[in-house]
């Protein structure tokens, strides 16, 4: 039997629901690995061993009872990237003057999370204000690499077994390189998906919360705790939540795919003929895969993203910088000071070009289940930087739902990552398609610890 | 700085760097370096796209 911290988060709540395994031992399990790997990975900024223990003995009451009705969630414990508001439980953003900061409320999905039947780990680090000044956080694979960011600490918890579960927010890539630096899984939904209430903003346009685990079965799982329209979230869509989870339980026709050659021909060597290897893997497993064209340049999808996103947080952060410029990092700190000195007409037109790169992204989806590409153009490189988000923005600015699996090791053992892209809040498919990528992969290496 | 896509990328650039030596001082523009250069890429890059007045909103 796996031990406890092996455990998947779709794996730990079908015990507990079956009264198999108490909420308690799983936490404690996860309290003594997290004592022994911490002071080496520091993914967590604060951790609740006291909160989560008294959460994981209400949990397990709670089971006592047979007519107890349990979340989905029910006893499975989950990070939270400390950008959430968690009531009663300091958010800091890692970033001084917020130190001592503890919310009166919580963020709408960890609320999700908790009445889904969560229970709080504690907070992973996160690169300050979610850009991209590199973070303490080692990769678990390679000590000396970056596990990327900005969802830095989440993706280094659950690749190190730490927690089955943890979320993450993603503005350009920082839920899926994170995700395929640490060989998981991240989700990033459709813009709208899930709410982004009291989650600390970057760029209100780009900014997406989800999940990071060790599977599409937990990644689904999640989603369908944390989705569903907000109305106190101005970005929140008015669409029905569908049963991601279902999908997963029907027998999948093998995927129509579109491949991206563009990105292949950016990436560094290994892991374009490794992007290579994969499609191929896949076509001979049954899956259809075509190449196709972006319908603009990369650059511009790269050029509009970031005049957007450094607006943006040039907006969120002006009183931030006027008061505590020093407090800053060097990256989040030029980048809203520069962000500041950008016309108007500029933002505009940046947002005009967006909304015509949308209208003339949606046709390649016709006939397909999803665009592939690889997560990233590298592996995990040095920890000086928190990676290249080249590959991943794209799909922020896009809005589009996307997806990444590992899908195998490098020479110097780091993992690839395989990225799927679906259409707008077409994640059902999404989840079943990526579902079939996984049993095709059947990455099952873990970073040794 | 105007946003006019008959700038060139290094008129771009030193129109950022004008602006940000006026807004924060000469003593920070080594460290917004290469901030400024990446974003007067992206700024050239997208006043290179036309889009006509009647054409799509924000």
């Amino acid at each position: 039997m796996a031990e406890l911290h092996e455990l998947t988060a779709t794996e730990a709540a079908e015990r507990i629901r079956r009264r198999q395994l108490s909420p308690v031992e799983v936490v404690q399990a996860l309290l003594a690995r997290i004592e022994r790997l911490e002071p080496e990975l520091c993914a967590w900024v604060t951790l609740d061993a006291e909160g989560a223990l008294a959460a994981a003995r209400g949990a397990e009451k709670m089971a006592a009872r047979r007519d107890a009705e349990l979340g989905p969630l029910h006893g499975v414990p989950v990070g939270l990237k400390d950008i959430y508001y968690t009531k009663g439980l300091r958010t800091t953003a890692c970033f001084p003057p917020l130190a001592d900061f503890v919310p009166d409320r919580d963020a709408v999905s960890v609320a999700r999370l908790r009445a889904a039947g969560a229970i709080v780990l504690g907070k992973t680090v996160t690169t300050q204000f979610a850009y991209s000044d590199p973070p303490p956080t080692k990769n678990p694979w390679r000590a000396d690499r970056t596990p990327g960011g900005s969802s830095s600490g989440s993706a280094a918890a659950v690749a190190a077994r730490m927690v089955p579960l943890a979320i993450g927010s993603q503005t350009a890539g920082s839920i899926l390189r994170p995700a395929a630096y640490c060989g998981v899984v991240g989700l990033k939904p459709t813009y709208g998906r899930v709410s982004r209430r009291d989650v600390m903003p970057l760029a209100w346009s780009l900014d997406h919360v989800g999940p990071i685990a060790r599977s599409v079965a937990d990644v689904a799982l999640t989603l369908q705790a944390i989705a569903g329209h907000d109305p106190a979230d101005p970005g929140s869509a008015r669409r029905a939540v569908p049963n991601f989870r279902a999908a997963l339980g029907v027998r999948a026709r093998p995927p129509r795919l579109g491949l991206l050659p563009e990105f292949l021909e950016r990436a560094q060597s290994e892991v374009r003929a490794h992007g290579e290897r994969v499609a191929r893997r896949l076509a001979e497993a049954g899956a259809s895969v075509r190449e196709l064209r972006l319908p603009a340049s990369v650059e511009l999808f790269l050029a509009v993203h970031r005049v957007t996103m450094q607006a943006e947080a040039a907006a969120v952060h002006r009183l931030g910088i006027a008061r505590w410029a020093d407090q800053y990092r060097p990256r989040i700190r030029a980048e809203a000071m520069v962000g500041q000195l950008i016309p108007a007409p500029a933002y505009l037109h940046a947002q005009r070009l967006r909304r015509r790169l949308r209208q003339a992204i949606e046709p390649l989806f016709d006939g397909l289940d999803g665009l592939l590409l690889p997560t990233a153009s590298n592996v995990a490189p040095a920890p000086d930087t928190t990676g290249d988000p080249s590959f991943q923005a794209p799909w922020s600015l896009m809005g589009l739902p996307s997806i990444s699996l590992p899908s195998g090791l490098s020479a110097d053992g780091l993992p690839f990552g395989a990225q799927l892209v679906g259409s707008r809040f077409a994640e059902r498919r999404l989840l079943r398609t990526a579902a079939w990528c996984e049993s095709t992969f059947d990455f099952q290496a873990q970073p040794d610890l | 700085m105007r946003f006019d896509p008959n700038l060139s990328k290094d008129e771009v650039l030193q129109a950022l760097e004008e602006d940000a030596r006026a807004t924060w001082g000469e003593a920070r523009l080594p460290e917004l370096r290469a901030s400024l250069e990446t974003t007067a890429s992206a700024l050239w890059l997208i006043a290179q796209e036309e889009l006509e007045p009647i054409d799509l909103e924000p």
